[in-house]
């Protein structure tokens, strides 16, 4: 079916491509990983949610990880990465993108400064401990100081929670401006919606949470240590919430879009029932959306426990995870599918070896894991040992 | 003995005396529709608002703009800074083609559609230089920009190649050059223009379906074809100021 | 010893105040130095996007003003004239001939222009379709002067037209045996003759 009685499928000739490809569809897959993670450990630092203090310091390097390389995808697709740092040196305050630089670095900053008030304990105790080169490097962690005193530990414990309460609204930032990159296009017809940010926001929270507890379950399997079964419920009520909030906000968009049948809806109809009906309507929404629902519904509900609880939670969470990847190639990929000529479609060629193919998408988004093995190597991440405390 | 008011009455007549040397040589020169750029150096804004027409009652189709523009602006092969489409309007839809860009021409379209054809006609399609450019406001970097004569133009030393711009343009006139990895449009031939000459696409077209002039000049054509007022932009719901403006449009024309 | 519980809080912030001043400095340096930070643009690229070489020349550079060889500026300036009297007079030189670029650069000849005799060419222009305005004169076997000769789309139109000057019928002796009467025809109606 095509749009606005056309005959032929159309599309300007220049749109034979579609520029923005999988590299930004994994862009603001790993930042929104970034933010939920953090979230996360907000959770417990900002708003008391006991149960995930055994997991906030974890939420808060694996956050970090995907900070890391949330920067990457956007390299390997510019067209000129020697030039990137151009959005430092003349950001057009116009534009968008151009707070990226400033947001995702002053956002990196606050996690390093927060990971490190959480950590400093730990630098300190490896600083004495270790003699040669490596002493060097934990002694230059600690800055110089090698004392870890009860009022020093107190005023860290103050500034972790202002940083992690600072770190919300700023994660919020980082992420609902992704959606604002999309949102404020108008040339886009699927992109143009003020709620584009909320969605990636609400998005981003629901894939770091289930991101969270994939990690979890997997490190805990391997290190053969017992699983937290009040965290892992605690979680998935939390997950529930949020995922509700957004499938509404999706769901809310194309069910206004339909029912206000104007301009737009000429040419999302036809998207929806033609290229994206696969991976949107039927995978998307019907199949990563309504089992995932029911599922976490059941555990919210009925409280399962045990080995039940914990497949359920991973059976979820690997589907919503996998649901917000689906839902930023939909949104990233899918909208430029739509000529700007309104009558007609392009089509998405899938490259695996090309600079922004499908390996290069694979091999980023397993960089953050094994960053995180390696961090984990050198500092204690889901220790049994309770995180420092005043 | 000299005055001072007739010292003051030469040094106006010699300021009078080369600025008409000046204007005389301006005149021989350059071209009268696009006196333009270069020459007066004085400190003040450049005085120049330059508009493109397109007549699609005259357009032929034969595609000599764009092949014309290839050649002028070494644009990589696939990729169009101006194309042209065929509509055909039927009574039971729109087709529309612009096979390789228009860049050799068109064939003539299957008999039965022809045949059942209401309307159809052919749309040259470039780069609008709008006023209010949607691609200026989304460039991160500050690397295209509109000049004060009103060319919307890239900077080729400072782009990234993100292609925000490419998803903001409303009329799928930017593409990320495959050769150069930059953001490239139609810069209405600003490199001709300055030295005197129309855009490539205007000196070759065969039938003036194309005009380019200056707005603030009222003989040029195109002041007058604004002045008309019988033009249309495209995508007028885009508000983004094109000035590009078209003759003939028809509402099923995107 | 005896050290405050916030020295290591002051150690950052001073790391911090220096990465911050470094990237103040650094970008200090990097901004272009013709950045335009009202209007947000690298000035010189104005200069540098005007010393793009020109490949079209247009009309006017087919006079001949930097040409030596006064043949053949003599020659050109004929066909200028003759294509400024008929019905082509609308049309560059460089629609058949090329660009200009490939024949002239630098102000020497570097190879001949393109003629191409094919009716390709006209065709390119005058073939029938549809979308082309009415009034647009196309290639029509069923016209006046083409159904009068059985002209077929694939017989030279050079044979019956002159390039520079359609409405003229070419004369060319060889042609002219071929196509007697196209050419007195033509002659009579329009009372010219290219030579
Ligand atoms: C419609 C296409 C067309 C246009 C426009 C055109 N020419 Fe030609 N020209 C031709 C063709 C075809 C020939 C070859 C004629 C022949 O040999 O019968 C030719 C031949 C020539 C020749 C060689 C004539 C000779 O006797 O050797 C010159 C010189 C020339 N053209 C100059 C010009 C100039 C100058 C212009 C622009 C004012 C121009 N042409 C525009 C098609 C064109
Ligand atoms: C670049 C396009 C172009 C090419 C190539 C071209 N012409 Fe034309 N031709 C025109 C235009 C434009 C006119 C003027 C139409 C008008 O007056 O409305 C014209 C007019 C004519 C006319 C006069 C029609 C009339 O009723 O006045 C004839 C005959 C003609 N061309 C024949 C030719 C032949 C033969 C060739 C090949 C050598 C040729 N043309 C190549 C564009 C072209
Ligand atoms: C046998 C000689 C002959 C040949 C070959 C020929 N023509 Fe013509 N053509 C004529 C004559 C005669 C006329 C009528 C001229 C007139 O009405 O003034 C004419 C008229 C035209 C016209 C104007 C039609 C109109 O509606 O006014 C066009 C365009 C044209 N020819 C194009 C071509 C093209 C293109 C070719 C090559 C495919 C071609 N002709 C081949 C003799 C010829």
């Amino acid at each position: 079916m095509l749009p606005n009685e056309s005959l032929l499928n159309y599309y300007f000739p220049n749109e034979a491509e579609v520029h923005w490809s999988l590299m930004i569809v994994i862009y603001p897959y790993i930042t929104g990983l970034v933010a939920g993670a953090f979230v996360v450990s907000s959770l417990y630092h900002v708003f008391q949610i006991k149960a995930f203090e055994n997991i906030s310091r974890f939420a808060l390097v694996a956050a970090f990880c995907f900070g890391l390389f949330a920067a990457v995808p956007l390299l390997m697709h510019l067209g000129q990465p020697f030039r990137a740092f151009n959005i430092f040196f003349t950001p057009h305050t116009t534009s968008a993108m151009s707070v990226f630089g400033f947001v995702y670095s002053s956002y990196m900053i606050l996690l390093m400064v927060e990971l490190w008030l959480v950590y400093r304990e730990h630098f300190i105790q490896k600083a004495k401990e270790t003699k040669g080169m490596a002493g060097w490097v934990w002694k230059s962690l600690t800055l110089g100081v090698t004392e870890y005193t009860p009022e020093a530990a107190r005023v860290d414990h103050k500034l972790t929670t202002f940083l992690a309460a600072l770190g919300i609204p700023w994660a919020c930032f980082l992420h609902g401006y992704v959606g604002f990159i999309f949102g404020s296009v108008k040339a886009n017809a699927w992109w143009a919606t003020p709620l584009q940010p909320i969605i990636f926001l609400m998005s981003a929270i629901v894939s770091g949470i289930a991101m969270l507890m994939l990690m979890y379950a997997f490190i805990r399997w391997r290190t053969k240590k017992p699983y937290d079964f009040p965290m892992i419920q605690k979680l998935m009520v939390f997950l529930w919430g949020f995922f509700i909030i957004d499938f509404f906000l999706e769901a809310l968009e194309i069910i206004y879009v339909a029912y206000e049948h104007g301009h737009h809806w000429s040419v999302i109809g036809p998207l929806l029932s033609g290229p994206l009906y696969g991976t949107f309507l039927i995978v998307q929404l019907l199949v990563l959306s309504v089992i995932p629902f029911l599922i976490l519904g059941y555990i919210t509900i009925f409280k399962p426990w045990g080995r039940l609880l914990l497949y359920l939670a991973n059976l979820a969470s690997l589907m919503l995870v996998l649901q917000v990847l689906f839902m930023r190639f939909n949104v990233v990929v899918g909208g430029q599918l739509i000529s700007k000529s309104d009558r007609g479609f392009t089509e998405f060629h899938w490259e695996f070896f090309a600079r922004e193919g499908v390996l290069p998408a694979i091999i980023i988004l397993s960089a953050p894991f094994v960053a995180f093995y390696v961090i984990s190597r050198f500092v204690p991440i889901l220790g049994d040992a309770p995180e420092a405390k005043q | 003995m000299t005055s001072p008011s007739s010292n003051a009455r030469r040094v106006f007549l010699q300021k009078l005396l080369a600025g008409s040397a000046a204007a005389g040589l301006f005149m021989v020169y350059r071209h009268p529709v696009v006196a333009a750029l270069t020459g007066d150096d004085g400190d003040k804004a450049p005085d120049h608002d330059f508009a493109f027409v397109v007549d699609i009652n005259r357009c032929i189709g034969c595609g000599q703009c764009v092949r014309a523009c290839n050649v002028e602006n070494n644009v990589p092969e696939g990729q169009f800074r101006t194309w042209i489409e065929r509509y055909v309007v039927t009574p039971s839809g729109v087709h529309i083609d612009s096979p390789q860009g228009g860049m050799n021409g068109f064939d003539e379209v299957d008999e039965s559609l022809a045949e059942e054809a209401l309307n159809t006609f052919f749309v040259p399609k470039l780069c609008n230089h709008c006023a209010e450019a949607p691609c200026i406001q989304v460039c991160p970097v500050g690397a295209t920009y509109r000049s004060p004569e009103g060319f919307v133009l890239v900077d080729s030393e400072h782009c990234i190649g993100c292609s925000y711009c490419v998803q903001a343009c409303p009329y799928g006139v930017r593409f990320i050059n495959h050769e150069k990895r930059i953001a490239d449009k139609c810069t209405w031939c600003y490199h001709r223009v300055s030295k005197g000459k129309l855009p490539a696409c205007v000196t070759v077209c065969p039938t003036q379906a194309r005009l380019f002039g200056d707005l603030n000049d009222p003989n040029s054509a195109v002041a007058k074809v604004r002045q008309a007022d019988n033009w249309d932009v495209l995508k007028p719901e885009a508000h983004t100021e094109s000035m590009c403006l078209y003759l003939g449009l028809q509402r099923v024309v995107v | 010893m005896n050290i405050s519980p916030r020295s290591h809080i002051y150690r950052l912030i001073v790391l911090l105040v220096i990465v911050v001043v470094g990237f103040v400095a650094v970008r200090g340096l990097a901004i272009p130095s013709s950045w335009d930070s009202e209007n947000f643009y690298r000035l010189d690229s104005l200069e540098e996007l005007k010393l793009q070489p020109m490949h079209l020349g247009g009309n006017e550079s087919c006079g001949g003003a930097s040409c030596h060889d006064q043949e053949r500026v003599a020659k050109h300036k004929t066909q200028l004239a003759t294509v400024g009297r008929g019905s082509h007079k609308g049309l560059a030189c460089e629609n058949c001939h090329g660009p200009l670029s490939a024949h002239v650069s630098d102000d020497k000849k570097v190879a001949s222009a393109v003629i191409d005799r094919e009716n390709k060419l006209c065709l390119n222009c005058h073939a029938q379709l549809v979308s082309r305005p009415k009034d647009f004169p196309q290639f029509d076997t069923e016209a006046n002067g083409h159904w009068y000769f059985d002209v077929e789309i694939t017989k030279p139109c050079l044979d019956c037209h002159s390039p520079h000057n359609p409405r003229q019928m070419a004369a060319k002796k060889d042609k002219s045996k071929k196509q007697p009467k196209a050419t007195s025809e033509q002659t009579s109606t329009n009372g010219e003759v290219q030579l």
